[in-house]
């Protein structure tokens, strides 16, 4: 029975996204790209035993680096994951430093002198509730 | 009496650490990993160029006798000194342990690659495979290492 490359992309699709299910939307398309290559890699390995042209002890080898391609691939997710998330909770503080450093009604009024003031004029005027 | 002054003042003092910590901690931005290394780029960089001419000389000199595994003995040993010196400058890095288990990934597939080329001289049709799977590797621990920047 021989692999199927597009299905055997979308298993390994599939593996990659309920791993990282949260995070997916981030790192989607670099997954999608990877899993691809990789299933067709597998097909061309199994191409090279079935016919002939590799032995059991060279296609484990092949079966290793392709083992090791996959893990890397997999780790990167995982990294670019984890780099989205502090992104995000990132953009949370500065958002949150933004809306809390002038609350409607402070001296913040001279717009030419001070910096603080040439943000949006929404984030100037929201009235925050007491912490 | 003394006593009692003592100890309001060293609450006083704890109170005030603590407004302290807690006006100055949300300025702290955590980094769950590493900052971006510009010398692993180029190291992993470079090594990504001597893979790919390395499978490119097999592919040139495939059926003669110029593809043993003696004649390219040099490149495999090369390229163990550059991975492991990528590899020992990763592990330095603090939070950098995904870079740090890829690159050891990568250079057991190096080892593979060593193994498979003494088995026999590798052919254009086990060489497809191999330099997509090399690529793959290196791709991965590129696009980390540059995802690391953060917009700087």
């Amino acid at each position: 029975m021989s692999l199927n490359a597009s299905q055997l992309g979308k298993d390994i699709l599939g593996a990659f996204k309920g791993a990282f299910a949260e995070r997916w939307p981030a790192i989607k398309e670099y997954g999608e790209a990877e899993a691809k290559k990789l299933a067709q890699t597998l097909v061309m390995i199994e191409a090279l035993k079935a016919s002939g042209k590799i032995n059991d002890e060279q296609a484990t080898l092949h079966l290793e680096i392709q083992k090791n391609a996959t893990r890397t691939v997999f780790l990167t997710l995982e990294g670019l994951g984890i780099l989205a998330a502090e992104a995000a909770s990132m953009l949370r503080w500065r958002l949150s430093r933004m809306l809390s450093i002038r609350p409607s009604g402070s001296r913040c009024c001279n717009k030419s002198v001070d910096l603080a003031c040439r943000r949006p004029a929404l984030l100037n005027c929201v009235r925050l509730p007491p912490l | 009496m003394i006593h009692g002054q003592r100890s309001s003042k060293s609450l006083l003092c704890f109170g005030a650490l603590l407004i302290t910590l807690a006006a100055f901690l949300p300025a702290c931005s955590v980094k769950l990993i590493s900052s971006y290394d510009e010398a692993t780029d180029k190291a992993v960089t470079a090594l990504q160029r001597k893979t790919e001419a390395h499978l490119i000389g097999l592919e040139a000199v495939e059926g003669l006798p110029e593809c043993k595994y003696e004649k390219h003995k040099s490149f495999y040993d090369e390229a163990k000194v550059d991975v492991s010196a990528i590899a020992v400058r990763a592990a330095a890095i603090p939070q950098n342990d995904i870079t740090t288990e890829s690159v050891a990934l990568l250079a057991n597939s190096l080892g593979s690659l060593e193994k498979l080329h003494k088995i026999a001289c590798l052919s254009k049709d086990q060489i497809a495979p191999l330099r997509l799977q090399f690529n793959a590797s290196f791709t991965a621990i590129l696009k980390l290492e540059l995802a690391k920047r953060r917009g700087e």
